[in-house]
């Protein structure tokens, strides 16, 4: 942990992330890929009508992973930790939509 | 035979793997942490069931990149014995040592409860103190347990004899109502092509003492001691692999044990 100067904006990273100056945020996006069986969907979508919203179709759940990078990251790499850590690719298709 | 069991931050089965093995007359077994990074003096291998590193991500998805990991996955390359149990079999798959994966439940819920496990094939590493068609009566206890993989999988498994256990009725009947967790195929454990490998979500170390309902699951580590595939008469035709819902279950056998 270092001194910060005043001015200076440090995103605080989730608890064994660290102190990186906000550049780029990737987002991974996981889902269930459409052959898998999704029951939380389903009961997702079941609630969802008796709450009122009528002609609910397929109701997928997946999951979301911000990541923050300093510029110019390696994007080959965060394809294969996406590939291979975030996802598992026999159930789950990902895609990452990188911000400046 | 010694075994090596792995233990993960919140693996929770081990010290029951621990307990039966250490029991069982001509084997001895050791816990090995996973940031170890050695299984020399080993026999065999247990990857234990628990909720290793919480559980988060997905199930096993975090263990499987644990140092011992690599050491496991040379084990099993070079022909030795390893057997993941519910939680291990989850990182058995993530690892890819095993196909398919093990996905949320059908109804959602924790499901923890004995169940009625059909043997598929007795002429297995894993299973050869058992008869094809052997009702074993042992626990569960998973949440992601619903086995996974696609239609092609599902096919090479059958052809190469890969699925040991499936879920059954008391009547051994491979039926949708006996498949606690919506697996396909009732599948509850798969072994690898070379058939080293195995991965189940029923506990066998839970089920290895009378005061606990069941002693069936003996028969899963008596099966490891005998040595692989011992020899025996051929499988009667038309037992075993019963895919087809509609297909007649062979009558129940007496285990061996």
């Amino acid at each position: 942990m270092g001194l910060v100067a005043p001015g200076v904006i440090i995103l605080l990273s989730a608890a064994h992330g660290q102190e990186i100056l906000p550049s780029v945020k990737a987002i991974v996006t996981v889902m269930p890929k459409p052959s898998v069986l999704d029951p939380q969907g389903a009961a997702t979508a079941e609630a969802m009508k008796h709450l009122g919203l009528e002609n609910v179709g397929h109701v997928r759940v997946g999951k979301s992973i911000e990541i923050e990078l300093p510029d110019g990251a390696d994007e080959a790499k965060l394809h294969e930790i996406a590939r291979d850590l975030l996802s598992n690719p026999v159930i789950e298709d990902y895609t990452i939509q990188i911000n400046h | 035979m010694k075994f090596a069991v792995i233990r993960f931050p919140g693996s929770n089965c081990d010290q029951d793997c621990i307990h039966v093995l250490n029991a069982l007359p001509g084997a001895s077994a050791d816990y090995v942490w996973h940031k170890d990074s050695s299984l020399s003096g080993f026999d065999a291998v247990v990857v234990p069931g628990g909720f290793s590193y919480g559980d988060y991500l997905r199930c096993g998805a975090i263990a499987r990149f644990s140092p011992i990991m690599r050491a496991v996955q040379d084990f099993a390359a070079a022909g030795g014995i390893v057997i993941g149990i519910c939680n291990g079999f989850q990182i058995l798959c993530e690892s890819g040592l095993l196909p398919g994966a093990l996905v949320r439940n059908r109804g959602l819920h924790f499901v923890c409860q004995h169940i009625t496990v059909r043997v598929e094939h007795h002429d297995t590493a894993f299973t050869n103190a058992t008869w094809t068609g052997t009702l074993l009566n042992i626990p569960i206890a998973h949440g992601e347990g619903c086995y996974f993989a696609d239609d092609e999988t599902l096919h090479r498994l059958q052809i190469n004899r890969q699925v040991l256990l499936r879920y059954a009725d008391s009547q051994g009947q491979i039926t949708d109502a006996a498949n606690p967790n919506g697996s396909r195929q009732n599948i509850a454990g798969i072994r690898n092509e070379a058939g080293n490998v195995f991965g189940l979500m029923p506990h066998p170390e839970r089920a290895c003492d009378p005061l606990l309902g069941s002693t069936d699951g003996k028969a899963i580590f008596q099966s490891l001691l005998d040595g692989p595939a011992r020899s025996r008469d051929a499988e009667t035709p038309g037992r075993g692999d019963a895919v087809n819902l509609s297909v007649s279950p062979p009558p129940p056998v007496a285990p061996a044990l």
